[in-house]
């Protein structure tokens, strides 16, 4: 009768601890789940906002060149037109992303890295990019030039 | 002793089920939902017609497929498999499919006038198909009728034609009316009276009067002029350019991209270039082929009097219906609309020999009373962006661009 008693109080135990080592598990292996979830919405949260302040912000001030830029943003502004973009800023832009990565990233604000590649009917024009870091997240967007061509604006933010 | 361990047992296997059991329904696979996709679609689509718009491509990859491929061939989205595609809305429609109750002679004759139409840089076909009017074909845009017809017999067939969208035209001189002509058309006769005096074009008072779209069809729209026979001596294409009572022959040389209009003096017209003739100016909008060309009539255009018999008296007095009419003291109607949708035109052909301006008058009708373009989009899931674009080469034309972008499912 004691060894009953002893059997049965031993399977309980071990349920027990079976149970709360499972919740454990569960609980921990969800962690990194949701983190890198909440990691890419922010990502990609970030990256729209990038994408539209590069396509449809004119930067600061609002002629800026590679010496006196304060804010990049790529729209033309004499056009002033919706996701139409300078060419001459996408150069300067460029040089900044090159010569002074650190720069370019604190003048957009950025605590992330950033990678992005302009191109222009499918050729490349301007292309700061560095290996990728884990779960990068890529946002492209369909702009124009103001010399009346097309391309893509491309980056990664990780 | 062996019953209380099958309890026992029993009672382990019970609880280890419960357990799983209660775990499945905590523990389900992290499923995390968000709208990325649908936002991604709709900036990719918004991108992609502002940058058409901005290139003045909208208009082309509205209406060809190949301008849009041909654009998005240059960016990444070529490679993803997404699939999209534009639609243009609320315009002329690119083909215009018209039931006539007609001869065969009159029918050949009308696909000879409006084979081709070409019209803001895009062509435009018009089919004429054979049609009674107890059987009006559902697929038509619009159904033409010549030469008088009583429709008494025919008037649950006419309402239910016109209730779903379609147009209706008569051409045909009314010496007698019945009731349901009267009510369908608005129309009256009055006692016949000898025709005197030209016709002229009523200026529409508003946007929202019957007879705009046909006004605005007659100045803008290029009727396509056909050479009939070769001059064997400079190999050029020849024909008779007819208005009024003007029969003014051309001749088309095509490798420098004129149009010689023979007149007491030769007058030579580049594409797209004004000229008047008799104090009636047109533009030689498009020099098509070898043997063809489209003009335009400009302002102000009256015609010689073809109202032949007919004396038609409105029945709701509202002039704004009328768009051709006899410049005499009563001023009788010569064509007339009917909330845009029925229209009546004096018979111009009655003795087969109708001109090009007389021409373009009906093509205006049939223009305005078939109604414009809407698309049937398949209800599966897309994003759909709506924009407006705008086109002015031969007409101010305001349309509805649909762009339609999924990923395949």
């Amino acid at each position: 009768m004691k060894s009953q008693v002893g059997f049965e109080q031993f399977i309980a135990l071990s349920l027990f601890v079976f149970s709360v080592l499972f919740l454990i598990s569960q609980l921990l292996s969800y962690y990194p789940t949701y983190f890198n979830e909440i990691r890419r919405q922010t990502l990609l949260s970030e990256a729209y906002q990038i994408s539209e302040l590069l396509a449809n912000d004119v930067g600061e001030p609002a002629n800026w060149d590679s010496t006196n830029v304060k804010r990049i943003g790529l729209l033309n502004e004499s056009l002033n037109i919706t996701n139409v973009i300078s060419l001459l800023k996408v150069s300067y832009a460029n040089y900044t992303c090159n010569s002074d990565y650190n720069k370019f990233k604190s003048l957009l604000d950025l605590k992330n890295e950033i990678n992005f590649v302009v191109y222009l009917e499918g050729s490349i024009i301007a292309n700061c990019s560095r290996p990728l870091g884990e779960r990068a997240v890529k946002f492209s967007r369909i702009v124009s030039f103001d010399n009346k061509s097309y391309g893509e604006l491309v980056l990664w933010l990780y | 002793m062996a019953l209380l361990g099958q309890t026992t047992m029993l009672e382990v296997v019970s609880a280890l089920v419960l357990l799983f059991t209660a775990f499945y329904f905590i523990f389900k696979p992290i499923v995390f939902k968000d709208n990325w996709q649908a936002a991604t679609l709709s900036i990719i689509g918004k991108d992609l017609l502002l940058s058409l718009d901005f290139l003045s491509k909208l208009y082309n990859a509205s209406f060809s497929e190949e301008t849009l491929k041909d654009f998005l061939s240059r960016t990444s989205i070529a490679n993803e498999s997404l699939i999209i595609s534009i639609y243009p809305e609320k315009t002329i429609k690119e083909s215009i499919i018209v039931a006539a109750n007609c001869t065969q002679e009159k029918i050949k004759r009308f696909s000879e006038w409006y084979g081709l139409l070409v019209f803001n840089r895009r062509f435009i076909n018009i089919f004429f198909v054979p049609s009674n009017l107890t059987n009006i074909p559902e697929y038509t845009d619009l159904l033409l009728i010549c030469d008088y017809i009583n429709l008494t017999n025919y008037k649950s067939n006419i309402l239910s034609y016109l209730s779903k969208g379609k147009g209706i035209i008569e051409i045909s001189d009314l010496n007698s009316i019945d009731d349901t002509t009267k009510e369908i058309f608005g129309i009256d006769i009055a006692a016949s009276s000898q025709p005197s005096g030209d016709i002229n074009i009523t200026i529409p008072s508003s946007v929202y009067s019957d007879n705009y779209y046909p006004y605005k069809f007659f100045y803008n729209v290029p009727l396509v002029v056909n050479a009939t026979s070769l001059n064997t001596t400079s190999g050029n294409f020849i024909g008779n350019f007819t208005f009024r009572n003007y029969v003014v022959p051309f001749e088309i040389d095509y490798s420098s991209k004129k149009v010689y209009f023979r007149l007491t003096s030769t007058i030579s017209v580049k594409e797209r270039e004004s000229f008047n003739i008799s104090s009636y100016n047109f533009t030689l909008s498009y020099i098509l082929t070898n043997s063809s060309f489209a003009i335009s009539f400009r302002k102000v255009y009256n015609f010689t009097n073809f109202r032949g018999s007919n004396n038609i008296i409105l029945t709701d007095g509202n002039q704004q219906r009328i768009f051709l009419y006899e410049s005499s003291s009563n001023n009788p109607p010569v064509a007339v609309l009917n909330t845009s949708k029925v229209a009546w035109i004096a018979d111009f052909d009655r003795y087969n020999n109708a001109t090009h301006d007389q021409k373009l008058a009906l093509l205006s009708l049939i223009l305005t009373v078939s109604g414009k373009s809407s698309y049937y989009l398949e209800p599966y899931s897309a994003y759909k962006l709506s924009y407006l674009g705008v086109e002015d080469y031969d007409m101010y034309e305001v349309y509805k661009v649909t762009l339609r972008i999924t990923y395949p499912s």
